[in-house]
């Protein structure tokens, strides 16, 4: 017997000295190839050409089917007051597959202020509104707000509606897009972000009561107000087309 | 039924804690061997680097689930993608070298410490940098790096199983077990989907994983690579079945034992599974992706997923504590080797307990009072557990030693410390160019 040296050589002679290991060694290591092979096969031949089919980029057009769900709030302002008005937009049950896009709020003065029986002289009167940007987790609404279609302000003296808007989805504006994409799955992979949308929509209204003062038959005072979020939803799907 | 919860981050915290500790112990154990000491080092780094992976991980699977928090930022070209991808083929390297060195080695010459630390940090800077520069088209290949080593622990599974059936002596005994639990540890994951390969069905889901995640479009020698390491898995599970079967006819059945049949029937179930979605798996490739039925997804948790990302470190810990790679009897080592003992049985049992949890309508008050029975079970046997760990305590030196197929090449205690300063050199490389190529790109 050879002193052992430590080379690799006496090693391996040493790992290997047992007939019998080795047989056992041999039979798994013939096993492996042989699983090696006809797997590796397999994924080359059955596989490989598909997925690069799969893979390369292909053109679809994105249609989005809308729906559009409505909450409405009316109350009465008095002359000067300022109110915040809060919609939760959980309240809204989306149908299944459908994801908030973008939501309209229209401010509407009440129709009989701009004179009438009881009060012919009184005129429209002045109404701030706003939607109050608020991004926190626990009271903010996810949205686009840096969107420069955004309408987050506006006011109005001639009793006429004011009509706000913003953006929830990214780059959503209800028309249909053309994707380059591999398959259906990604082409449609930007469109099923469930985080936006979700929330509460403030909007804060203020009122100046315009009216012929004083006078015999001023009592214009307060005005009823309503607000109309338009909440409008939408679901992608993909047509192939080249 | 609520969500299951992600085991990566407590695997995150196992294995950062098991690495660092490990790390500790094997500098405190100045004297054992120089087979222990650089394949508990080895051990401890391997830990260490999935330990960050598994960081990185969790990071992107809470920035995935809160898109808030990054904005616009493309995930996919994150510096924490970057990061996973990075640590888990510096994972793959180590997991090359570890058999090299431990239970047999086969360089035992006096320049094995030096060669090792500079083979391994060249290489791990090399194929990272490469890898990212390519956009990552590349990566998996590492995975060939895992062959000699398979090799060498089933040639040394093999010699022993076969010598104890001659010479029924404990010492073969351990040195086939320490190869077969070594082997469980590295390629765990792929033994559990052992029938799935034989039967070639894991091609399938390579092709699905290739179309879902469109950032992976890997080369060919890619596939081949992932390939390679789930026809390791087969081999692996299908040589300790033979073993661990004829074992079991002759001197009956162990704990190793046990666990080898556990996973075998594991893996021959999650083939079966696999073929009942293959429709599923097809889809993604055929037309639109469909998503995992929630038994599927319940099924992996508690048996892949465990075994990687709860029972490894557990596998670790157990090969480091009973083959005497660190000095757990020494005064200053006893106190952190019971911690560390307590502390990964704990973690991983309160996780398993949140997993079932997760899915079956237990109450809270009952999983909490399962908790503390188990905590209970812990401190009141925490003797009797830690001697059984230690127990039957032998090194695998001690039989290399006395068959003379071991060297003595005189290394020097500094050797030990390069290699520390050389893995850590290479992680914090390696973490800067990605941190530098995110920055630009």
């Amino acid at each position: 017997m050879t002193e052992f040296d430590g080379s690799i050589g006496s090693i391996l002679a040493n790992l290997f000295s047992d007939s019998d290991g080795n047989r056992f060694f041999i039979t798994s290591v013939v096993v492996t190839m042989f699983v090696f092979s006809y797997t590796t096969a397999d994924l080359f031949m059955n596989n490989r050409e598909i997925v690069e089919y799969t893979l390369k980029e292909k053109e679809w057009k994105i249609y989005f089917d809308m729906q559009t769900e409505t909450l409405e709030h009316t109350e009465i302002w008095k002359d000067e007051e300022t109110k915040v008005i809060q919609f939760y937009m959980d309240e809204i049950e989306l149908l299944e597959g459908y994801r908030v896009g973008m939501i309209n709020v229209s401010i509407l003065p009440d129709s009989d202020s701009n004179g009438g029986l009881l009060d012919p002289l009184s005129q429209c009167d002045s109404i701030g509104a706003n939607i109050i940007k608020r991004t926190g987790e626990e009271d903010g609404l996810f949205a686009q707000w840096e969107d420069p279609r955004n309408v987050l302000s506006g006011q109005d003296s001639s009793c006429q509606i004011i009509d706000l808007f913003i953006s929830i989805y990214p780059n959503f504006n209800g028309e249909n897009v053309t994707y380059e994409a591999a398959n259906e799955f990604q082409a449609l992979q930007r469109w099923r972000e469930d985080t936006w949308g979700h929330g509460v929509l403030e909007v804060e209204v203020d009122l100046d009561v315009n009216t012929v003062e004083p006078g015999l038959f001023a009592t214009d005072d307060e005005e009823e107000i309503t607000i109309v979020v338009e909440v409008h939803t939408f679901r992608a799907t993909a047509n192939l087309i080249n | 039924m609520a969500e299951a919860e992600s085991l990566v981050p407590v695997a995150a915290i196992v294995d950062l804690i098991l690495g660092i500790v490990t790390i500790i112990l094997v500098k405190r154990s100045g004297e054992r061997e120089w087979i222990e000491k650089i394949g508990g080092l080895l051990i401890g780094w391997l830990l260490i680097i999935k330990g960050c992976e598994y960081t990185f991980a969790s990071i992107l699977e809470f920035l995935a689930e809160n898109p808030v928090w990054i904005g616009d930022a493309d995930l996919g070209n994150s510096f924490f993608r970057f990061g996973r991808a990075t640590c888990r083929t510096l994972g793959y390297i180590l997991m090359g070298v570890l058999p090299l060195y431990y239970p047999y080695p086969i360089i035992q010459k006096d320049w094995g410490i030096k060669a090792l630390s500079g083979f391994v940090s060249i290489l791990g800077i090399l194929i990272t940098t490469l890898w990212i520069l390519t956009d990552f088209v590349y990566k998996d290949t590492e995975l060939f790096l895992l062959v000699p080593g398979f090799f060498l622990l089933l040639a040394v599974y093999a010699r022993f199983i076969v010598m104890e059936s001659r010479d029924p002596e404990i010492s073969n005994r351990r040195m086939s077990m320490v190869a077969g639990l070594l082997m469980i540890a590295l390629y765990g994951e792929q033994m559990t989907y052992w029938f799935a390969q034989a039967i070639s069905l894991n091609d399938e889901f390579v092709a699905r994983f290739t179309v879902e995640f469109s950032l992976w479009n890997p080369a060919p020698i890619s596939w081949l690579g992932v390939n390679t390491i789930l026809t390791i898995g087969v081999g692996s599970i299908l040589a300790l079945l033979a073993g661990e079967s004829w074992r079991a006819y002759h001197f009956g059945i162990n704990g190793f034992t046990l666990v080898v049949f556990l996973i075998t029937i594991t893996g021959f179930i999650a083939g079966i599974a696999d073929y009942v979605v293959l429709d599923i798996v097809n889809s993604c490739v055929e037309t639109t992706c469909e998503e995992w039925p929630r038994a599927f997804d319940i099924w992996y948790d508690f048996t892949s997923e465990t075994l990687v990302y709860l029972f490894t470190p557990l596998i670790m810990m157990f090969i480091l504590l009973n083959f005497d790679i660190i000095d757990s009897e020494s005064k200053e080592n006893t106190w952190m080797t019971r911690i560390m003992v307590i502390l990964m049985l704990l973690i991983v049992s309160s996780s398993v307990i949140e997993l079932l949890q997760s899915f079956l309508p237990v109450p809270q008050m009952i999983s909490s009072a399962a908790l503390a029975m188990v905590v209970a079970i812990f401190i009141g046997w925490e003797e009797r557990i830690m001697e059984s760990l230690i127990r039957e305590g032998d090194s695998v030196s001690n039989k290399l030693l006395e068959l003379d197929e071991l060297a003595r090449p005189g290394f020097d205690e500094s050797e030990y410390a390069v290699f520390t300063y050389a893995m850590s050199a290479m992680l914090f490389f390696c973490l800067l160019i990605n941190l530098l190529y995110w920055a630009v790109i």
